[in-house]
């Protein structure tokens, strides 16, 4: 074989492996990305996780805008067909109410605010001034039990199935990771909801004791709560 | 004759796409250092036979062994931690752009060869 047949036999010979390592490379990616798994590591597989991570907020976003609209519209609907009949009111009267309570729709009305914050570093030990997830927990017992219609802790609906966990440095309400300062609202007499936190040797007195930061009770006449937007089972 | 590495390329790309191999998703990243591997073989044989150096054996082992060199030396980058493919994309990479470089300059040698030669030969018939 002369030196020209030789350069073509052996280019042959390899341009037929490189082929079918291209495609199988190529096949392999395309896969890969359909399933939204790549070897981790480098960096276009960052970029597509963050890419669907920024997707599913933004359908998330959407999907939380459309229920929110479409319990508005439940709710009119409701109004219109609202009943002649007494019992047919009354029924409906007691659903707005369950569906309060069950944090379906979205409240406002007068009510209170508190402020907690993790305490200054100064004591000697950091666990003892930091807000925790018990801290909130009794907090939001304790305006529940003064009679409080709807609390929402950050914007985040606490109802009675709502957990309030220690998620290391944060803590999770509903799943979602909250951090300080922990605002806390809630509609409901405010006059009884801001005694109940303020009663000398109360909730708000033991937090300031262990060093928090806590704010007093401020009293507003028109505080908007968000419904609850996770689901209802568990 | 010529055409023989391009009818191979597509053969290659057939066989890949009829046979449905599925490799381990870990290493596809090795694949495509692999590849990059292969490619730089390949364009580096050309250069080699337009520099009349071409050595089928060499060029043969060469591309295997480039090949499976780059895939291992990623796999013991990722064991480790050290992201040692990179040197692989960086070698192979310049070395990639300076055989195109020259295969270019060949061409155009011979683009250039040629013209002379066909005006030599208008000359000749002229005169």
């Amino acid at each position: 074989m002369n030196a020209q047949g030789r350069v073509i036999a052996s280019l042959t010979v390899v341009a037929v492996a490189l082929g079918y390592m291209l495609t199988v490379s190529y096949r392999q990616n395309h896969a890969a990305a359909a399933l939204g798994v790549l070897a981790s590591g480098s960096s276009a597989v960052n970029r597509q996780l963050a890419e669907r991570l920024n997707e599913l907020k933004q359908s998330n976003q959407k999907a939380q805008q459309q229920l929110a609209s479409l319990t508005q519209e439940i709710a009119q609907y409701e109004q219109i067909s609202a009943g002649s009949t007494d019992s047919v009111q009354a029924l409906q009267q007691r659903m707005a109410g369950e569906r309060v309570l069950a944090g379906l729709t979205p409240v406002h009305g007068p009510g209170i605010q508190v402020t907690l914050n993790d305490g200054s570093v100064g004591g000697s030990d950091v666990e003892q001034i930091l807000a925790h997830d018990w801290t909130l927990r009794n907090l939001v017992n304790e305006l529940f039990t003064a009679g409080a219609e709807a609390v929402a802790i950050n914007d985040y609906r606490v109802l009675a199935t709502s957990s309030i966990e220690c998620q290391g440095p944060v803590v999770s309400v509903n799943g979602h990771r909250l951090g300080a300062p922990f605002t806390v609202v809630a509609i409901g007499d405010p006059a009884v909801l801001s005694s109940a936190l303020e009663i000398q040797g109360g909730i708000l007195d033991a937090m300031r004791q262990e060093g928090l930061q806590v704010s007093t009770p401020e009293v507003e006449n028109d505080i908007h709560i968000p419904a609850y937007t996770n689901s209802l089972q568990g | 004759m010529y055409w023989l590495p391009v009818l191979g390329l597509a053969v290659g790309i057939g066989l890949g796409l009829v046979t449905n191999v599925v490799i381990p998703v870990a290493f596809t990243s090795y694949l495509s250092i692999a590849i990059l591997a292969a490619l730089d073989t390949v364009v580096g044989g050309i250069r080699a036979s337009l520099d009349k150096t071409f050595d089928s054996a060499v060029f043969l082992s060469g591309f295997f062994t480039n090949t499976l060199v780059a895939a291992l030396l990623a796999y013991i980058g990722n064991q480790l931690g050290v992201d040692l493919y990179l040197a692989a994309v960086v070698a192979f990479g310049v070395r990639l752009f300076q055989n195109i470089a020259v295969i270019r300059r060949h061409v155009f040698t011979l683009i250039r060869q040629r013209r002379v030669a066909r005006r030599m030969a208008s000359t000749k018939d002229g005169a």
